[in-house]
């Protein structure tokens, strides 16, 4: 099929999917009754010749109107079918059904010619099934004949049951409870909407954490309980560990991702001693990010801090290598000892490539410590080895693209690279005054039990939506939406910020009345972010930033699109924005 | 336990599979369709409707419709037996068989159709005579529903190219084995003369067929000069009265009548009455008191075999399958004897097809069948491979000499 460019299959996983298999699935089984009949009661097999029975279609046509006007077992079963398809196949209700509790990854939407190809099926199976009941009744006892009739559509829904997880090799994992998400939501930072299954998590976790007896708190923190997701801090590790591909022993919790990287920094500082540091960033950085190395840990280490000027070529259109070639010359200029870079920079979405960075670096004999601040990165790009091998440290947040809060930090720690490159002992990381960490293991859990939401909401999203949808799937998925996104503003001739195609948040700028514009998506309830910056020169540049999930469809692409390119057509003839 | 679910839940396709594998080999083998306790459809023609069986009891049969007289036959046989009994459900198409023929065939279909739909069927009965047969027989043979046919003797009915090997049983001997008996009969009468026969067929599908039949069986004897036939096509127009001195001089041995009774009555009471006058020329003398009548036995009625209401001065024949009820020994003549035991061939006929139809239907309508014991009809109901009597002593035709006749004399 594909081979002609066309896809007649609809998404497995979409509703569309599930429509298709099942009109097929009642399309082969009744077009295979309807087959038989057509040969037992309308041909004639006579000396090696088939013919026509004298006036069959007549006789037929005459029984089944009598079958189904009447007789009352007759007219109860046309209505059933009728009202069968029609719930299934027209009002769509047991979409209800399964889209809270089977995958529906990414709401795929079919083509145009898999529901052209669904809806001949659906007619087939209809006209079968009318043709096929009242022989089956005819043919068979009653309940065999019910087998017949029925046996086939729970065959269908069968399939899209949990209890047949490995069915063609589709993995059935308990889904994404997508009506919980706002597709409106094009921010990576929050959603609109709590998503209630979570909420649902929470609570039941917090009910199971009982102050009065701190030994079963304990007891459920380190062992979990089968009534909720929840199976154990180890379990939290392990489930991180299986997700991002790294050691659990080298991941650390903190409580948000500027957090772990304050932990890092400090750690790498502290085993640095009385040496005299520097410090690279760049103001293409994250707020927050600046505010622990300014506020936070300059007072503490008194370090030379050295900002690279980046957001001019960022937002003028610099190509990754271009990035890559001014942070090496700065390196070598300034010959820092510690890097805090961004993986995928928060205003701009665009990504910075690692491996070619600290490639370079290490070639040019640099002796630079990378801490990478990946709370961009994970969730919207694929971040593996590359990213987690080659710096020292890696910090990302659960609650940005990962979407669960409250807000956690994860730390991934280079142990090898640490001792080698940074000369920090191999040792149990240890909390500092300034950061805290929280143990992997369940000794030394503390008396008081606040704040454990945040891991069991980690848990609860990692579990059962990241490692259920896959985060390759999850990806390539957003990656493919952004690429409509960025198609669709420029045919309308909106600019976007950055080259990379690899990100799944996409900046649009240099639009007219841009706070206006960025004002009216919220009256329609389309949630994204304004971002604004001063660039080298002293200009302040602006644009609005989207982000894609994968709960987002290519539908809900095109429709954001199109509102954005009428605003901006509305701005551009002078049209206050409404 | 878990593991055992999961084989569990691999079996379903290939379980479903197999169901229906063995759903299409029951579906495309079964021979018939036929639920032992399901109910027997009669199909009958009544002026009046009749809602069952026991309110049959009190049904005045019209002596001119077989239908009738079968049903009252069918009826009085499920009575005999004790409750334990098929259920029967009796179906009039008389409004659909004085339609139209276009329409007439759909309403039948569509009687039938609501009948078959309402439940599990044993099989059906057709008590109906051969013209409003086909659209009985055409749906039982689609819908592959066994059918018994009561009255109905054309040939066409169970044509082989409509496979109806298996579904459809004929109680009667055929047309066709009536046309062999007859010509049979003509034979035995040579005895060394040429035996001058006029034969008069009426031109509807039973009258040609005979008329067809018959001369083909006899083209051997007519080749050698040993029997003359001469045909007449009994037209609407066509007047009795203006053959008679034709017939009166044509030295016939025999007139053979292949055609219902109403014509049949006809030209034998022209015969009967007429007298040559001057017209007539030839020497002829009384000669149509030789000639012997044979009729077909769609041209019989049982009034000619009553003396009281006609004489006939020459011999009257009547080539039947079954012997006529008047020449019975043990009719009853009481004063209370009931509807039920005044016997006509139909009824006879009606009678024995409740029994046959279960009978078959133990067999599981095999074929050739096994023998059905006693029958009221006299008949080995012995069917072959295409549902027909075997040729068997009892099955064939014979002619009987009407009481009617005189001089009455045994064949």
């Amino acid at each position: 099929m594909s081979t002609i460019g066309l896809r007649f299959t609809p998404p497995d996983e979409s509703y569309d999917g599930f429509k298709f298999r099942i009109a097929l699935t009642l399309a082969l089984v009744f077009s295979f009754f309807a087959t038989l009949f057509f040969i037992k009661h309308v041909l004639v097999f006579h000396d090696y010749t088939v013919g026509l029975l004298p006036e069959p279609f007549r006789v037929i046509w005459n029984y089944l109107l009598a079958y189904y006007w009447r007789t009352t077992a007759g007219a109860l079963e046309m209505v059933v079918i009728f009202a069968s398809f029609g719930a299934v196949f027209w009002l769509n209700l047991p979409k209800q059904y399964f889209a809270g509790r089977y995958r529906d990854y990414g709401k795929e939407r079919a083509t145009a010619e898999a529901k052209s190809l669904t809806l001949c099926l659906i007619f087939i199976a209809l006209i079968q099934v009318l043709v096929s009941v009242p022989f089956l009744t005819l043919h068979f006892p009653v309940w065999l004949s019910l087998l017949m009739k029925y046996g086939p559509v729970a065959a269908g829904l069968l399939q899209y049951l949990s209890l047949m997880p490995e069915i063609k090799g589709i993995e059935r994992a308990p889904a994404i409870d997508k009506l919980d998400w706002d597709m409106r939501s094009f921010d990576s930072t929050h959603r609109s909407t709590p998503n209630q299954a979570l909420e649902k998590e929470l609570k039941a976790c917090s009910g199971l954490l009982s102050s009065s007896d701190p030994d079963a708190s304990r007891r459920f923190l380190t062992q979990g309980s089968t009534t909720v997701t929840w199976s154990g801090m180890a379990a939290l590790f392990r489930n991180l560990e299986t997700f991002l591909g790294v050691s659990a022993e080298s991941i650390t919790l903190h409580d948000s991702g500027s957090h772990a990287l304050e932990f890092a920094l400090g750690e790498l500082l502290d085993a640095r001693g009385a040496r005299p540091a520097v410090v690279l960033t760049t103001d293409a950085e994250h707020r927050s990010v600046r505010a622990v190395l300014e506020d936070r840990l300059q007072p503490i280490y008194r370090f030379r801090l050295e900002t690279v000027a980046l957001q001019g070529p960022l937002w003028n259109g610099a190509s990754a290598s271009e990035i890559v070639s001014t942070l090496v010359r700065v390196c070598l200029e300034k010959k820092p000892d510690i890097a805090v870079l961004s993986h995928v920079f928060p205003d701009t979405g665009i990504v910075l490539d690692l491996k070619e960075l600290i490639d370079t670096a290490r070639k040019k004999d640099l002796s630079t410590v990378f801490a990478i601040d990946g709370s961009q990165a994970v969730g919207n790009i694929m971040v593996g080895d590359d990213a987690y091998f080659r710096s020292a440290y890696y910090a990302f947040d659960g609650h940005d693209w990962l979407l669960g809060t409250p807000p956690i930090g994860i730390l991934v720690r280079n142990d090898w690279m640490l001792r080698v490159a940074g000369g920090v002992p191999q040792a149990a990381p240890t909390p500092r005054p300034f950061s805290s960490i929280r143990q992997s293991d369940g000794c030394d859990m503390p008396g008081s039990f606040d704040g454990f939401s945040s891991s069991f909401a980690l848990n609860y999203v990692v579990q059962q939506e990241w490692l259920a949808v896959g985060v390759e799937n999850a990806t390539k998925h957003t990656k493919k939406l952004a690429d409509i996104f960025r198609d669709e503003m420029h045919k309308r001739s909106i600019h976007t910020i950055g080259i990379s195609g690899v990100s799944s948040a996409v900046v649009i700028a240099d639009v007219p009345q841009i706070a206006a514009m960025y004002h009216a998506p919220e009256l329609k309830r389309l949630d994204c972010r304004m971002v604004t910056t001063v660039l080298g020169n002293g200009q302040q540049a602006s644009g609005i930033r989207f982000c894609f999930h994968h709960y987002h469809s290519d539908e809900d692409v095109r429709n954001l699109a199109e509102i954005i390119g009428k605003l901006n057509a509305e701005a551009d003839r002078g049209i206050p924005a409404a | 336990m878990q593991e055992i679910l999961n084989w569990a839940r691999r079996l379903v396709y290939p379980a479903a599979i197999c169901l229906l594998l063995w759903a299409g080999w029951q579906v495309l083998f079964s021979p018939y369709i036929s639920d032992s306790n399901g109910k027997i459809l009669a199909v009958y023609d009544g002026d009046s409707t009749v809602q069952d069986c026991t309110e049959a009891a009190h049904m005045t049969p019209d002596k001119e419709n077989i239908s009738e007289q079968a049903l009252g036959g069918f009826c009085a046989a499920w009575r005999a037996v004790p409750k334990a009994r098929p259920e029967v459900d009796l179906v009039n198409v008389h409004n659909e068989v004085i339609d139209q023929v276009e329409s007439k065939t759909t309403k039948m279909y569509q009687q039938l159709a609501s009948r078959v739909a309402l439940g599990p069927v044993a099989g059906v009965v057709s008590l109906l005579t051969s013209p409003d047969s086909p659209p009985v027989v055409r749906f039982c043979r689609t819908m592959q529903i066994p059918l018994l046919l009561a009255v109905a003797a054309n040939d066409d009915l169970m044509a082989p190219a409509e496979d109806t090997s298996g579904l459809v049983f004929r109680m009667m001997p055929t047309n066709g084995r009536q046309a062999v008996d007859m010509a049979s009969w003509l034979g035995q009468q040579v005895h060394g003369r040429q035996l001058r026969v006029a034969v008069f067929h009426e031109p509807n599908a039973f009258g040609e067929f005979l008329q067809r039949q018959l001369n083909h069986e006899l083209l051997p004897k007519t080749r050698s000069k040993e029997i003359i036939l001469i045909n007449f096509e009994v037209t609407e127009q066509l007047e009795f009265a203006d053959l008679m001195p034709q017939l009166w001089c044509d030295r016939l041995d025999m007139i053979v009548y292949l055609g219902f009774a109403s014509r049949a009555m006809d030209l034998l009471n022209k015969l009967r009455w007429y007298k040559a006058d001057d017209q007539v020329t030839c020497a002829a003398k009384d000669a149509f008191k030789k000639v012997t009548v044979l009729l077909s036995s769609g041209a019989y009625n049982e009034e000619l075999n009553d003396p009281e209401k006609y004489t006939f001065p020459f011999e009257v024949f009547a080539v039947l399958p079954i012997q006529p009820a008047a020449m019975k020994a043990a009719k009853p003549n009481r004063p209370d004897a009931s509807q039920d035991e005044e016997e006509t061939a139909a009824s006879e006929y009606g009678y024995d097809s409740y029994a046959l139809l279960e009978n078959l239907a133990a067999q599981k309508f095999k074929i050739p069948s096994q023998p059905m014991g006693t029958s009221k009809t006299g008949h080995d109901y012995h069917f072959d491979k295409d549902g027909e009597l075997m040729p068997a002593e009892k099955n064939h035709y014979q002619a009987y000499l009407l009481q009617s006749s005189a001089p009455v004399r045994k064949q």
